[in-house]
């Protein structure tokens, strides 16, 4: 019996580790938190699309660029309804991409007319 | 015999108003900070108001160890001081200071503090040991004990003349440092990007060496979208120029050199060709 107990024991703090460093490592945990839900994860997976291509904009097409500035857009209205932390972080963060992005298509623009 | 105007109280007067000059108007000559303090900003959003002194914030321990950019646009922070607004709510939903200092994230296999906790109204305390917590960052005018000392910390590390005393350019490239530059659950997974090429920026002034500017180095630290277009919005060979008057007000390369990054004193750190 006792021997029982100790293995279920064992199983409930293996399991809570494991949860504990998938929480952790997979993202969907506290830091930056961007919650677990789909709804969260739906909405944190189109902002990491957009500005995950801040570094590569230089060499984005304008077709491309002028994507991501209206992706960074439609995005900006849904940031509006999260709670008053994440929204003030993420938000800050899509400006910052969707002004490299401007500030990119105006250099091939301006470069174009040289 | 002629009278001869006695000169002494008339060199009394103007020393005094010499001082009082000096006092009030500009020229005077500010106190280099400390290696150690070099970067250092308050940051009193709320704190007084709250009952806590100012945090009192080491740039030189952070930028140890992570890139700007992880900061600056990954987590958030605004690179002027005062800028984010960070209140202990969002650290302790996980924001800002609170992205790391969790008390579950790990530095050299130690957990980082956690930054602020729930309201403590209800308890109507603050245990002795969570305020020594507290005392670790709203530390101004006190003398936390800290974890890490500059001095030690910092012993092995490459030396430069200004600013920290460090060279950090080095210190990365001899493998003193490793910077962390992502947070898994904060930041965007990012492809392998193009690098732009050195770009030489021909000074007016006859004779000044040009500025070697690398965009690899200042890409590595800061990324794209922390400079362009906040506070480079101005193109390459554009009409506006940028002038080391503005560099010294904190425009262009003095938002960071200057306040953070090597100081402007040391000019032949950019101005580093054969002179034109």
């Amino acid at each position: 019996m006792k021997k029982i107990m100790m293995a279920a024991f064992a199983v409930l703090i293996l399991s809570g580790a494991a949860f504990a460093a998938d929480a952790r490592f997979s993202g969907t945990g506290k830091p930056g938190g961007a919650g677990s839900g789909p709804e969260e994860r739906e909405w944190i997976n189109e902002f990491n699309d957009v500005c995950s291509a801040t570094t590569a904009s230089m060499a984005l097409s304008k077709d491309e660029l002028n994507s991501h500035i209206r992706s960074a857009d439609a995005l900006k209205g849904r940031l509006g309804c999260l709670e008053d932390s994440a929204k003030k972080v993420y938000s800050r963060r899509l400006r910052m991409c969707h002004d490299m992005y401007e500030f990119a298509l105006d250099a091939k623009v301006k470069e174009d007319k040289k | 015999m002629k009278k001869v105007l006695c000169p002494l109280p008339l060199i009394v007067l103007l020393l005094a108003a010499g001082t009082v000059f000096a006092q009030h108007g500009d020229g005077i000559k500010k106190r280099r900070p400390l290696p150690e303090e070099y970067g250092t900003i308050v940051i009193n959003n709320y704190s007084e108001y709250s009952g806590l002194s100012a945090v009192v914030y080491p740039h030189w321990l952070h930028r140890a160890i992570y890139t700007c950019r992880l900061c600056h646009v990954d987590v958030g922070f605004a690179m002027k001081t005062g800028g984010t607004g960070i209140t202990a709510g969002d650290n302790e939903k996980g924001f800002y200071c609170g992205t790391c200092h969790n008390g579950r994230m790990l530095f050299r296999g130690k957990p980082i503090f956690q930054a602020c906790e729930p309201p403590h109204s209800s308890r109507g305390w603050i245990p002795a040991e969570e305020a020594r917590r507290c005392d670790k960052c709203h530390s101004e005018g006190k003398q936390p004990d800290q974890d890490y000392d500059f001095y030690s910390f910092t012993a092995n590390f490459p030396k430069a003349r200004f600013g920290n005393g460090i060279d950090w350019e080095k210190a990365e490239t001899q493998g003193k440092i490793h910077l962390i530059d992502f947070i898994n659950g904060v930041s965007a997974r990012r492809p392998d990007f193009p690098i732009p090429s050195d770009d030489a920026i021909v000074p007016k002034i006859k004779g000044m060496p040009k500025v070697i500017f690398s965009h690899k180095k200042h890409m590595d630290w800061s990324g794209c979208e922390l400079c362009h277009p906040e506070i480079f919005s101005i193109e390459k060979g554009g009409d506006r120029a940028m002038t080391m008057s503005d560099n010294f007000s904190g425009k262009y390369c003095g938002a960071c050199h200057g306040k953070v990054a090597f100081p402007l004193i040391e000019c032949d750190r950019c101005h580093k060709s054969a002179s034109q």
